[in-house]
């Protein structure tokens, strides 16, 4: 459902941000993406949703390719695609409510379904107390949970967290990347960027590891 | 359609600052605008007004009959251009001379006799009113017999025409000026509006929102502050043209067709510049 076929990224001649990468993720996969700062995790993602174009190679999601996607589709691919990051990035003059049906509106879902859908996230992530409050009122697993709840609105195929646990500390984190499990034990592939390798230990997950815009193990 | 309405309200209350500058530019662009504009409409009824002050003195030789004063006139008025003729008797320019010399006109009375002879006053279509044209009538005119001399001020029309050209240029640059400048004006105000909400319409984006979408709400605020602007300045333009035309009989504004034409203005100034705004961004990033 992503397959990534010899995809090379340069923003400058002769430096590859990511550098002849070939895998792919299967419905329901669960997988870490991991690599120091400035190895191209996040390059990899904006592939995924197409913030960005390969310089080479093909990218393709549930069935579009990034050779022959059109501009007008992104929109329409990333209605599919869930994506979470590490500063949140919510609405900070909305409340938690608002942040989750923001996801909804935004691209048409009438009234009715937008409040139930809402509802129902919030309930799901334990967020029903707090949905009145603002970002500035939430601690960052909070923030992070409202962002999960954004994405998952409108049942996307695959979450991507990008370093989702980066501003929260390390308990928080533990609880954010159960989260992660139990929404992928729903069906929802996870796609983890991380380099946080305490949380990747032990996890048994599959673990894509970058170096330097390689791919230099997929284990 | 009501989240975009609600879309829209939110963002200009979340940015009321922005929103007030927004509508201090565009209510000032057009009110200079609009100020502009009186100006030029009262320059060109001012030259209209010299303009039909123009006409061709045809003088005759004293002695004529009034037949022979006649079939001159019609022969005249078959001259192509010519509009009008009035015959001026020697006792009526006399009486007109004096009445115009005033103080002075003991200096006339000095004399014995009329020295004034009767003319014709030959009015023309305005289309023949130019420099070139009045040359041809009044060479025409001079070469009927009864005909002593033709004057029409050559040398004050060339003059003049001259100075309206100018006028006239210069007015047109301007006004194109300042019609560029209001809509670059209100174009860089709504870009800040934009930039300032940048991370609104990057979220938008990833979930999914199609760039009509995101495009909507910003153009839908660019419609309501140009509607207030555009009573705004509407409103003060009205208002000086009011003042002005009350006081100064000679002033005309048509005052209701600058309003309106400020009002639609403004309006289209505000949704041409929020659109560019926002198209430049959402060009900028996918
Ligand atoms: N838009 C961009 N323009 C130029 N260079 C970029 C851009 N985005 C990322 N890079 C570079 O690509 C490399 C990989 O960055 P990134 O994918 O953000 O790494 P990571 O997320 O693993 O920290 C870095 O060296 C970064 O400076
Ligand atoms: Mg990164």
């Amino acid at each position: 459902m992503i397959e990534f076929s010899h995809v090379y990224k340069y923003f400058k001649k002769d430096w590859a941000a990511l550098e002849d990468i070939s895998f792919k993720i299967q419905k329901g996969d669960f997988v870490f993406l991991t690599g120091v700062s400035g190895s191209g995790k996040s390059t990899l993602l904006k592939l995924i949703y197409m913030e960005e174009k390969p310089t080479k190679g093909e990218v393709f999601v549930d069935n579009l390719s990034s050779a022959t996607i059109r501009k007008n589709d992104i929109p329409f691919l990333r209605r599919k695609i869930g994506v979470i990051f590490q500063d949140f990035k919510l609405l900070e003059d909305r409340n938690v409510y608002e942040n989750i049906a923001f996801g909804l509106e935004v691209t048409g879902g009438s009234r009715r379904l937008v409040r139930e859908k809402t509802l129902e996230i919030l309930q799901k992530l334990r967020l029903g107390h707090r949905r009145n409050a603002f970002p500035y009122q939430l601690s960052g697993g909070e923030k992070q949970r409202v962002a999960i709840g954004r994405a998952l609105v409108r049942e996307p195929f695959i979450l991507l967290a990008d370093e989702p646990t980066g501003n929260i500390d390390p308990e928080t984190s533990k609880d954010i990347l159960k989260l992660m499990k139990d929404i992928n034990a729903e069906g929802t592939a996870v796609l983890m960027a991380t380099h946080d390798i305490d949380l990747v230990k032990g996890s048994g997950k599959r673990v894509l590891n970058l170096e330097h815009g390689k791919l230099m193990g997929d284990l | 359609m009501i989240i975009i309405i609600r879309e829209a309200i939110r963002g200009m209350i979340h940015n009321k600052m922005m929103v007030f500058v927004t509508i201090a530019v565009i209510s000032f662009s057009l009110i200079i605008l609009g100020g502009f504009s009186i100006f030029t409409i009262n320059g060109l009824r001012f030259i209209n007004l010299a303009e039909s002050k123009i006409k061709i003195e045809a003088f005759l030789a004293d002695g004529l009959s009034t037949a022979e004063v006649d079939s001159l006139s019609k022969r005249i008025g078959n001259i192509e251009g010519v509009i009008n003729i009035s015959y001026i008797s020697k006792d009526e320019a006399y009486k007109s001379f004096k009445d115009r010399l005033g103080k002075d006109k003991d200096m006339l009375e000095a004399l014995s006799v009329n020295p004034l002879p009767a003319s014709l006053e030959i009015d023309l279509d305005p289309a023949y009113k130019t420099l070139e044209n009045l040359d041809k009538i009044s060479l025409k005119v001079a070469l009927f017999s009864g005909i002593e001399d033709v004057s029409y001020g050559k040398r004050w029309i060339a003059k003049v025409d001259k100075i309206i050209k100018v006028l006239l240029l210069a007015d047109l640059i301007f006004g194109i000026i300042l019609l560029v400048s209001s809509i670059l004006l209100v174009t860089m105000t709504v870009r800040l509006n934009v930039e300032s909400r940048r991370d609104h319409i990057d979220i938008m984006r990833l979930v999914g929102a199609t760039d009509s979408f995101i495009r909507i709400p910003f153009i839908f605020e660019g419609l309501i502050a140009s509607f207030i602007s555009s009573v705004i300045s509407a409103s003060v333009i009205y208002g000086v043209l009011f003042l002005l035309t009350s006081r100064f009989k000679d002033m005309r504004g048509d005052m209701n067709v600058i309003a309106v034409s400020i009002f639609i203005l403004g309006i289209l100034i505000g949704i041409i510049g929020s659109k560019i705004a926002v198209d430049k961004y959402l060009k900028e990033r996918v």
